[in-house]
């Protein structure tokens, strides 16, 4: 139980700013994207928004901080 | 100022002080209780009115934002176990209100009373005292930044420090699983309802954050040294103390924790002869009787 913990732990700490951006700013962007033109649509998932995200995400992780 | 205990008069000794602080250390917050359970509810309301449409997202933001700005210091009286006052029958209550009033600000309580602790006993230490990253801000925009962005690796920092606190590691440990399980609920809401949970508790909570840090953290503690009567001080805003959660008086928190919260502003009236009899700073300047307004007077 202890590595499992361990093991989330560790993977949070690589990959939580980059997990948020592709999530939670994806899907923010993705519901503003509903109101404008830019829809590159796979499988009814508009994928730009979550791309912009997951690139917000990877930024941060490489500054190492948001702002 | 005088600090040393030896230049204080008998009648207005420590022992004395303790005893008079103890006799506001007895009464039941009921008002922190149903300020920490209200606001929770009414965030908890506060989508179900949104999401069905009853009342506009942007109304449903602004009263998670008040919430989000009541959520925490309900959650502190039950870290220095102010509800239970002592009596184990009772724990449950700290523990409930404890969690149950963070929802709204996603900040894990087991973390939250395990820092606030170390916070106590290292005030202003820039190693030991979590606080420190705000309290060494110039300025409340600095606190403003410091808050949007997150404490990041600061908390790993400081749980390496306290790490050999058995009772500190293990709080960390429990907290940081609650924060993982709040993090997980918080993305897969937003997937969801997206603009909801934007609007109804990720910017609600990130302004809380930053009121919470503004005002029980930065103006209480900012540009201060080490030591009894000397890491917190009296200060005053334009604001009524009821917006500022009377924390011009966070002084007399930080002597005498277990006074409870709603019981503070009578109780530093009746402990002022003590405050200006060791030349405390600002002392001079409580009133005589409890008013509405900042209980600081203004020079």
């Amino acid at each position: 139980m202890q590595n499992v913990l361990e093991s989330i732990s560790i993977h949070i700490e690589s990959w939580g700013m980059i997990w948020f951006g592709l999530i939670f700013l994806g899907s923010i962007f993705n519901e503003f994207s509903l109101l404008n033109l830019i829809n590159i649509s796979v499988f009814n998932i508009n994928l730009f928004p979550y791309l912009l995200g997951l690139t917000i995400g990877i930024i941060a992780k490489l500054r190492g901080r948001w702002i | 100022m005088r600090f040393d205990s030896s230049d204080i008069p008998e009648e207005f000794s420590f022992e004395k002080e303790k005893e008079i602080a103890r006799s506001f250390a007895q009464r039941f917050q009921w008002e922190m209780m149903a300020i920490g359970i209200g606001q929770a509810l009414v965030w908890l309301l506060t989508w179900y009115l949104v999401i069905n449409s009853y009342i506009s997202i942007l109304t449903g933001f602004f009263v998670a934002t008040i919430c989000a700005c009541l959520a925490y210091l309900p959650s502190h009286e039950a870290q220095h176990g102010n509800y239970s006052r002592g009596n184990r029958k009772k724990k449950w209550l700290d523990v409930f209100i404890g969690h149950f009033s963070l929802i709204t600000l996603m900040y894990p309580y087991p973390i939250m009373q395990a820092t606030h602790m170390k916070h106590h006993a290292n005030t202003n230490n820039p190693d030991k005292d979590v606080d420190y990253g705000i309290v060494s801000c110039k300025n409340p925009f600095e606190v403003f930044l410091y808050t949007a962005q997150g404490p990041g690796q600061a908390y790993q920092s400081y749980y390496d420090i306290h790490k050999d606190d058995q009772n500190f590691a293990d709080k960390f440990s429990r907290g940081v699983v609650i924060s993982w399980i709040q993090r997980s609920i918080q993305l897969i809401l937003v997937v969801i309802f997206p603009l909801e949970t934007l609007l109804l508790w990720f910017l609600p909570r990130k302004i809380g954050t930053f009121y919470t840090a503004l005002y029980f953290s930065w103006y209480p503690h900012q540009g201060l040294g080490i030591g009894r009567y000397k890491d917190s001080k009296f200060w005053v805003n334009f604001l009524p103390r009821y917006l500022t959660h009377s924390m011009q008086l966070h002084f007399v928190h930080h002597l005498h924790p277990n006074i409870g919260h709603w019981s503070e502003p009578e109780a530093i009236i009746a402990l002022k002869p003590f405050l200006l009899a060791r030349g405390v700073p600002g002392a001079e300047q409580i009133p005589d009787k409890i008013n509405y307004r900042s209980l600081i007077k203004k020079t």
